[in-house]
């Protein structure tokens, strides 16, 4: 059966960073003056030549994100069920051979944590966990996600990549949607930062996106972690590759698109390439000239004035107060974090400042009668 | 005997093969096809084929047309 | 060159036999159009009037032959037709033609996607004419079938390209070959097609009552080559870069991240 894999390996990483890099002011002009986007205007829409029409590059992603989402942004937020992690990536704070108090929630620590998240408001929930199949993998997906899923209108995970038939039977137990970011689409600078663990293996991870598709999942997210490898246009431009086959592939399930910046951090890993701000505007408004009906989505990585800035232009998802540890909702312990969040704002600060740019917050997107295996 | 050929009425012979009578009718061109009974019968079953009193065969061709 | 199923083309005007005032007319028109893929319906022999051979000069000029299942009304009839059409040609390519509508001969959908499920598992290479339906598209596509054939306007209307904006998304979404058929009146209609990005266009009625019908056929291969040329060489911008009155980005201006 196809999958990704088969396309990836036409694509010539060096060739495509020379094309995007070559891309001249003409390129761009022709790319932001079309009615579809082909691959070479969007490879003309992150070059370096694109940077001089931010402006009219923000202009028409702005059209297009109003055009398809109306002035909505919806909010959700991350639940960290666990740190427990059997890989070693040198990016992660869960890294297997990190020295961090692992935790990973119960029952009733589960529960306190989803009671104090109904408290600020959400409705839409991504649960996370590190990557440990053993100690949380099905067994303890089965356990939790029918009472986790009761409490929220919508229920996304981001854990580790699982087979086709896993996929399939959490389907039944309510989940909606998944993320998986492959971090980079670089097979040797992929194997450099993932050093230990089931994550090495490139291609099981890079496949997942297409058992997501063919198990019915409904939302496949999709990304890169921009800056791991040295050229951070090549892996956008990798990650809109495969947005375009699993749309061609699996035309029944809707895409979302994160872009995580890896930042220049003390004791952590240095990026191999840096994006400024400027430039992630410049790729978030590609990517909603390439896809104007993919969900597009902005962390609490990101500053509370750049997402203020940014939301309105092309962002219809974002979520906020994140808290990247487990338990961290009921009982805060940034120790445990991930990563730390550079906006900490609470939810309702977020969606007053996004209201003030005439955004409407949308906290509640779905119902459960509609369409759930499971009730 | 009597059998319906595109719904009209042909007497021929009573051991009479499906190729005999597209010969007789000089119908065997290329581009034809058989039905017999609303079963089509391969090229290759022609000869081997025998039709029975009563039997309603639909003979087509390929013509010009969208 | 074209890929459908196991078999290239260099030509993506596929043509059409019907309509002609005689086959010599009909076999000139094919060879000028360069056409190298060409439909045919199966009928009843007439055992009175032999009709007038076509299939010897078309098998002749070396062409792909695509009997089409028009005059079925339903699935079976069309599954029928289809298997009389291999048994008669020894091809098992077939245009699925289903239209009960006798008015617009509009295809219908339902029929045509329960035939094509049924020939496809008969291992027939099935291409099947049908509405400009993206989902209906993708759903044929799944069912196996070897390319899709949207229409561009009714049957013999030649009003062109009235269904564009859904062929567009067509387009976009199909991993098969979009053939466009049915509604093209005018070479410049066909090189739309294939500037827009079909991988070909099926033209019958066109080039079948046009007073010159060798010319018209002429003319259509010249629109097609000019608009597959077209759609390879990147056409310029359509519309002016707007100005900006209240600049969206003037804000980086102010960022707090250290020069890069």
């Amino acid at each position: 059966m196809a999958t990704f894999t088969d396309r990836w390996r036409q694509l010539d990483w060096d060739d495509i960073t020379l094309r995007i890099n070559g891309k001249t002011t003409a390129d761009v002009e022709r790319a932001l003056g079309a009615n579809r986007i082909t691959r070479d205007d969007l490879m003309a829409l992150l070059s370096p030549a694109a940077s001089q029409y931010l402006e009219p590059l923000a202009r028409q992603a702005q059209r297009l994100t109003r055009q398809r989402f109306g002035n909505t942004v919806s909010f959700y937020v991350p639940l960290y069920l666990s740190n427990l992690c059997a890989n070693d990536c040198t990016y992660c704070g869960f890294s297997m051979s990190n020295t961090l108090r692992r935790k990973t929630l119960d029952e009733a620590e589960i529960e306190r944590e989803c009671a104090a998240i109904r408290e600020l408001g959400f409705e839409h929930l991504l649960l996370v966990t590190g990557e440990h199949q053993t100690k949380v993998g099905m067994d303890y997906f089965r356990r939790h996600l029918p009472a986790i899923r009761r409490r929220f209108s919508s229920l996304q995970m981001e854990v580790q990549p699982l087979d086709e038939h896993e996929y399939a039977e959490l389907k039944t137990l309510g989940l909606d949607g998944v993320m998986v970011y492959q971090e980079t689409y670089h097979q040797a600078v992929y194997a450099q930062h993932h050093l230990r663990g089931h994550k090495q293996d490139f291609f099981w991870r890079l496949k997942t996106p297409d058992r997501l598709g063919r198990a019915g999942i409904d939302k496949i997210g999709l990304g890169a972690l921009i800056g791991l490898s040295g050229s951070w246009r090549t892996d956008c431009f990798m990650v809109a590759e495969h947005l375009l086959w699993l749309q061609q592939h699996y035309w029944q399930s809707r895409y979302s698109i994160s872009f995580p910046r890896l930042r220049p951090c003390a004791g952590g890993v240095e990026p191999a390439s840096v994006m400024s701000e400027s430039q992630l505007v410049q790729v978030i408004c590609a990517f909603r000239l390439l896809a104007p009906d993919v969900e597009l989505s902005l962390s609490t990585r990101e500053s509370p004035w750049f997402r203020d800035h940014m939301i309105p232009l092309a962002i219809n998802t974002v979520s906020a107060f994140s808290k990247t540890q487990p338990g961290g909702y009921a009982d805060n312990h940034p120790e445990l974090e991930q990563f730390a969040p550079h906006d900490g704002r609470t939810p309702q600060e977020v969606a007053a400042a996004l209201t003030r740019s005439g955004l409407q917050p949308v906290w509640k997107d779905w119902d459960n009668y509609l369409g759930r295996a499971s009730q | 005997m009597r059998i319906f050929l595109n719904d009209e009425s042909v007497q021929c012979v009573d051991s009479m093969t499906l190729a005999a009578l597209l010969e007789q009718l000089r119908t065997l061109k290329p581009g034809t096809a058989v039905a017999v009974n609303q079963t089509i019968v391969p090229r290759e079953q022609w000869e081997q084929h025998l039709l029975k009193d009563g039997d309603q065969i639909l003979l087509f061709q390929a013509i010009a047309g969208g | 060159m074209l890929q459908i199923a196991d078999k290239s083309f260099s030509s993506r005007l596929f043509t059409g036999t019907g309509k002609f005032s005689s086959a010599q007319v009909m076999i000139e028109a094919i060879r000028a159009s360069g056409s190298q893929l060409v439909t045919m319906a199966m009928k009843r022999v007439d055992l009175r009037n032999h009709n007038d051979a076509i299939l010897a000069p078309l098998l002749a000029a070396g062409v792909q032959l695509l009997p089409n299942t028009s005059g079925a009304k339903t699935a079976e009839e069309a599954i029928f037709a289809a298997r009389l059409a291999r048994e008669a040609l020894g091809t098992n390519w077939v245009k699925l033609e289903i239209h009960p509508d006798a008015r617009y001969l509009l295809p219908d959908p339902i029929e045509t996607l329960k035939a094509a499920e049924a020939l496809v598992k008969q291992s027939f290479v099935v291409l099947p004419y049908c509405g400009a339906d993206p989902v209906l598209c993708k759903r044929l596509e799944e069912a196996g079938c070897a390319a899709v054939m949207p229409l561009g306007a009714p049957i013999g209307s030649n009003q062109g390209l009235q269904t564009r904006a859904l062929l567009e998304i067509i387009i976009e979404q199909a991993t098969v070959p979009v053939v466009v058929d049915a509604g093209i009146g005018a070479p410049s209609h066909a090189a739309e097609a294939l500037e827009m990005g079909a991988d070909a266009v099926l033209v019958n009625t066109a080039i079948a009552v046009a007073s010159d019908p060798v010319r018209m056929a002429q003319a259509f291969r010249l629109a097609v080559e000019a608009g597959v040329l077209a759609a390879r060489s990147g056409m310029g911008p359509r519309h002016q870069l707007a100005q900006a009155s209240s600049p969206l980005t003037q804000f980086l201006q102010f960022s707090q991240e250290g020069a890069l």
